[in-house]
């Protein structure tokens, strides 16, 4: 009996912890996911024009929330048309492939000061890895920004495969960069 | 001496014009090479080298017409007739034109297919134009036609260098060889 009841107390606390965490709706028009890849040295900006965010999320028991993030690869965009057919190879992004990544939080912590961390694995071009997404969260009146930056190794992803995986012409590392504008949603 | 003289050309016109020649040399082969070799980290490479090539190119002709129009240009020999003086200076002038032109033509492709460029490596090269494919078709197009004229006045160019000397037997070619004299 105590063990039913014990296991009932742990169950009891997932419930809460997940149906506690506020809903949060994307809003395509405010939110941006943007990389920038180096060209010989220089820094050139990218976009992913379709993307979507899930978010279960209360800042103050940030470890009931979660995080997904679905991108729609082949709308990446460099602002350069001969640059964008070429990423749209198999050498690099695949779409014809690999036209979704994904990523998908397994915890989120908080790190002091309006700041959090989310921990999970990153499917992207077939290769799951898992990756750290730290975002800063502002939020008034049932609105809300996340923000945050990272840095990823696009040969952990076959991204660039090839000659280019050993040159670094274009630069092994990519920052990423977002802000996603949410709203709450009302139950 | 570094100015030019009624009678010779100065060292900083002569420097100006051998370093451009083999300059130009190794930038229609950077050219071709990039334009041919399969899209790979090789071929952008090249094209770096050629782009920077090129601005070094450009900034050279901007030097070497500020220098010229600073400078008398040494006089032609005596006895040329009118059409031959004509024909030299219209070439000059011609030359003059294309190594500003081709340079800035290849500065709007790259501007126009909006692809990052670090010249040598150093500093980033702004866009003079704003990122459009059909204006990157266009001054590809430009650019390449260009090549094809300069290499024609080229041609002629040193054509003409040739029968002032072997023909005319003036100093014409000699006066602009290092330690040529007068």
């Amino acid at each position: 009996m105590n063990i039913v009841r014990r296991a009932l107390f742990v169950l009891s606390l997932f419930a809460v912890s997940t149906v506690g965490a506020a809903e949060w709706k994307m809003l395509p028009q405010g939110s941006r996911l943007g990389f920038f890849i180096t060209y010989a040295g220089q820094e050139a900006p990218g976009l992913f024009h379709r993307f979507a965010t899930e978010l279960q999320f209360d800042p103050s028991a940030p470890a009931g929330g979660r995080l997904v993030v679905t991108v729609t690869v082949p709308s990446a965009d460099l602002d350069s048309e001969d640059i964008n057919a070429a990423i749209a190879g198999p050498e690099w992004f695949d779409f014809e492939r690999f036209a979704e990544a994904r990523f998908v939080s397994e915890s989120i912590v908080g790190a002091g000061d309006g700041h959090f961390i989310a921990t999970g694995p990153l499917r992207l071009k077939g290769i799951e890895r898992v990756i750290e997404v730290p975002f800063s969260w502002s939020e008034a009146g049932g609105l809300a920004h996340m923000r945050g930056e990272l840095t990823l190794q696009r040969t952990a992803f076959g991204i660039g495969t090839g000659e280019w995986a050993g040159s670094d012409v274009i630069g092994r590392k990519v920052r990423v960069r977002f802000d996603v504008a949410l709203q709450r949603v009302h139950e | 001496m570094l100015r030019n003289t009624a009678q010779a050309w100065g060292s900083v016109a002569k420097v100006l014009h051998w370093s451009m020649l083999g300059l130009i040399v190794v930038q229609v082969s950077l050219g071709w090479a990039a334009d041919l070799w399969h899209l790979s980290p090789t071929k952008i490479e090249l094209f770096i080298w050629h782009k920077s090539t090129g601005i070094l190119l450009l900034l050279l002709a901007v030097l070497r017409i500020g220098w010229r129009l600073c400078n008398p240009a040494p006089q032609p020999p005596d006895g040329l007739p009118r059409w031959e003086r004509a024909a030299g200076i219209a070439t000059h002038v011609v030359l003059y034109v294309l190594i500003v032109a081709i340079p800035l033509s290849g500065w709007v492709i790259n501007s126009a297919a909006n692809i990052p460029l670090n010249v040598f490596w150093l500093f980033p090269l702004p866009d003079i134009t704003a990122p459009s494919k059909p204006l990157a078709n266009l001054a590809a197009r430009v650019h390449f036609g260009l090549y094809i004229a300069v290499s024609g006045v080229l041609c002629l160019h040193v054509a003409a260098a040739l029968r002032h000397h072997f023909i005319r037997r003036n100093d014409v070619l000699v006066r602009m060889l290092p330690g040529g004299r007068p």
